[in-house]
């Protein structure tokens, strides 16, 4: 049995909780979701800087 | 025992992953097109900033075009903040059909807050020379190609046309 199913081992070594945390429902959406809001909260603040570029000697 | 044990998780992983993509609804099919859309402007978004910056420094663009860019790109980073909110909230509540309301609610976002600034970049663009402009163009891209392919899955011609419109190229 062990010889067939291969990739057996390899849940031996990621553990129950990682198993389960694979089982959770659309990983791609909350990473996606979790990039998004870094970059655009990112972007946002380099906008800001970007507006006070070449302004710095106004009062 | 343990082997035993972990076998069967195997096979209700198997079984979910069957499960997940037979029940995909049309809703849950356009969140995750609209995450991943999100998650490509807002990374593009970046590079645009970056851009601009380069552009100013380099003497190719003046301070009031890169200020009116700035503060364009800023729109479409709040914008997109928002946009995500909203996205991830129906997530979280486990939406599977997107409502009147719902819909109503995406849509104001992405026209208002997403695509009226980006078309407003569209414009200001087409103002500056080739040569001024080829790097931030390059730049955008991205974020064209990311507003583009939503557009197109949600079939959302206008904002194509609007585009194409609007992307001018001047010697």
């Amino acid at each position: 049995m062990p010889d067939k199913i291969q990739w057996l081992p390899i849940l031996t070594e990621l553990g129950e909780e990682e198993v389960a945390r694979i089982i959770e429902k659309s990983p791609d959406i909350k990473s996606a979701i979790l990039k998004a809001r870094k970059d655009f909260k990112t972007a946002e603040t380099e906008a800001a800087d970007l507006e006070k570029l070449g302004h710095e000697s106004e009062g | 025992m343990r082997k035993r044990k972990l076998l069967s998780i195997a096979l209700v992983l198997c079984l979910f992953a069957g499960i997940a993509t037979t029940q995909t609804s049309c809703s849950e099919k356009q969140l995750g097109q609209a995450a991943e859309a999100a998650k490509d402007i807002a990374g593009g978004t970046r590079d645009v900033i970056k851009a601009v910056g380069d552009a100013y420094k380099a003497g190719l663009i003046t301070i009031e075009q890169k200020d009116r860019l700035a503060a364009l790109l800023k729109a479409v980073a709040k914008g997109g903040q928002h946009g995500v909110d909203v996205i991830d909230s129906l997530e979280k509540q486990g939406v599977t059909t997107l409502s009147p309301d719902n819909s109503r609610v995406l849509r104001a976002v992405f026209d208002d807050e997403v695509i009226s600034p980006f078309l407003s970049l569209l414009t200001e663009l087409g103002k500056l020379s080739d040569n001024s402009s080829v790097a931030i163009r390059a730049a955008l891209a991205s974020v064209r190609t990311a507003i583009v392919l939503l557009s197109s899955r949600i079939g959302r011609n206008d904002v194509i046309q609007a585009i194409r419109a609007r992307e001018v190229w001047n010697a």
